[in-house]
C-alpha cells in the first residue's frame, strides 16, 4: 500500500453502491455535489461521505510510517409516500448487505446504523430512512 | 515498565482504565464542541454529560459564550469523577439539535419552512467520525496502558 488517495476510497464506497443499485430493480443513486430531480412516489438513494482525521498508528514521517483514516457514510433512502414501509426496507436490506462489516480494496466497513426512519424527509413527498456506517482505511508511507 | 506485586494488579488496573475513561469523556465532549456549527454559540455550548442518564436541561436564550466551555456535567462532577461501570453520555438536549449533527435528521418544522436544513459548516455526518475516532483513539490509548504495566 502506499498514500492513501481520498478519491479511491470514494470510488470504492460509491461505486459498490451504484453497481448494486443498477442491478435490477435499477434504483437511481445521487451523490454529493451533483443535481437531481427526483420523479414524486418515484423510489432513489443518496450517498454522502465525510471523512475524519487521519490517526498515527506508528512512529516515522513521511515513509515508513503507517496511518489509519476514518470517516462516515450516509446513505438516505427515499421511496413513495402511502405505499407503507416495505420497498425502503428492501432497498434498505440491499444496501446493508454491501457494508454490513465487509473489506473493500483496503476499507474496513463497521457495523450498520440502520435503516432509521427520518421525519420531516428533504425533499418533502416521500418516505424516508437513513443508514449510516464509519469505515476506516489504511496507509502504508 | 511498571513492575505491580499480584495483590495491586487489580487496583492498579482500576486506577488506570479509571483515569482512561475519564480522559476519552472529556475528549469527546471536547471534539463535539469543536465541531460543532457555531451562529449564536447556543448549539456549542449546550453539550452536557449525564452519568447514567442523557437528561439536562437546555440553556436559556443567549447571550452564550465564542469559545469552548468547560465539560459540563449534568449530575456529577465531570471530567473528575468518572467512574468504570457507568455510562456516560454526552448529549445536546437542545430541540434543534440533531438537525445540526450532519445527518439530515430531526429538522425542526420551523427551520424546514424556512428552507434551512442544517449547517453548512459542518454538513458531514461528523457525530458519527468523532465516535470512530474516540473508539480508536480509546483502543490505542488502552494498549499503551497494557504496555506500560
Amino acid at each position: 500500500m502506499a498514500a492513501v488517495d481520498l478519491n479511491d476510497i470514494r470510488k470504492t464506497i460509491e461505486g459498490r453502491l451504484n453497481d448494486e443499485l443498477q442491478a435490477a430493480p435499477i434504483i437511481p443513486v445521487v451523490f454529493a455535489n451533483q443535481s437531481f430531480d427526483p420523479d414524486s412516489n418515484s423510489s432513489f438513494v443518496q450517498c454522502l461521505l465525510a471523512f475524519g482525521e487521519d490517526e498515527y498508528l506508528s512512529q516515522g514521517g513521511t515513509t515508513n510510517s503507517n496511518n489509519r483514516l476514518v470517516g462516515a457514510v450516509t446513505i438516505n433512502i427515499f421511496t413513495g409516500q402511502n405505499i407503507g414501509a416495505g420497498s425502503n426496507y428492501v432497498i434498505g436490506n440491499r444496501i446493508r448487505d454491501l457494508y454490513n462489516r465487509q473489506v473493500v480494496s483496503g476499507v474496513v466497513f463497521d457495523p450498520i446504523i440502520g435503516p432509521s426512519l427520518v421525519s420531516n424527509p428533504v425533499p418533502e413527498g416521500f418516505f424516508q430512512t437513513q443508514i449510516r456506517m464509519t469505515f476506516e482505511a489504511y496507509e502504508d508511507l | 515498565m511498571m513492575i505491580i506485586p499480584p495483590e495491586r494488579i487489580g487496583g492498579h488496573m482500576e486506577f488506570q482504565i479509571n483515569q482512561l475513561l475519564r480522559a476519552v469523556v472529556i475528549e469527546s465532549d471536547a471534539r463535539a464542541k469543536l465541531g460543532s456549527p457555531v451562529d449564536t454559540g447556543r448549539f456549542r455550548s449546550d453539550w452536557q454529560i449525564g452519568e447514567n442518564d442523557p437528561d439536562g436541561r437546555p440553556n436559556i436564550d443567549g447571550p452564550f459564550p465564542n469559545g469552548i466551555t468547560p465539560p459540563k456535567g449534568t449530575n456529577y462532577a465531570a471530567g473528575f469523577d468518572e467512574k468504570i461501570g457507568n455510562v456516560y453520555h454526552i448529549h445536546n438536549n437542545l430541540p434543534y439539535a440533531e438537525a445540526l449533527s450532519g445527518t439530515g435528521q430531526g429538522i425542526p418544522r420551523s427551520w424546514k419552512a424556512a428552507g434551512i436544513t442544517g449547517s453548512k459548516q459542518n454538513s458531514g455526518a461528523w457525530v458519527d467520525v468523532i465516535s470512530k475516532e474516540m473508539t480508536n483513539w480509546a483502543q490505542q490509548e488502552y494498549q499503551k496502558i497494557l504496555r506500560r504495566t
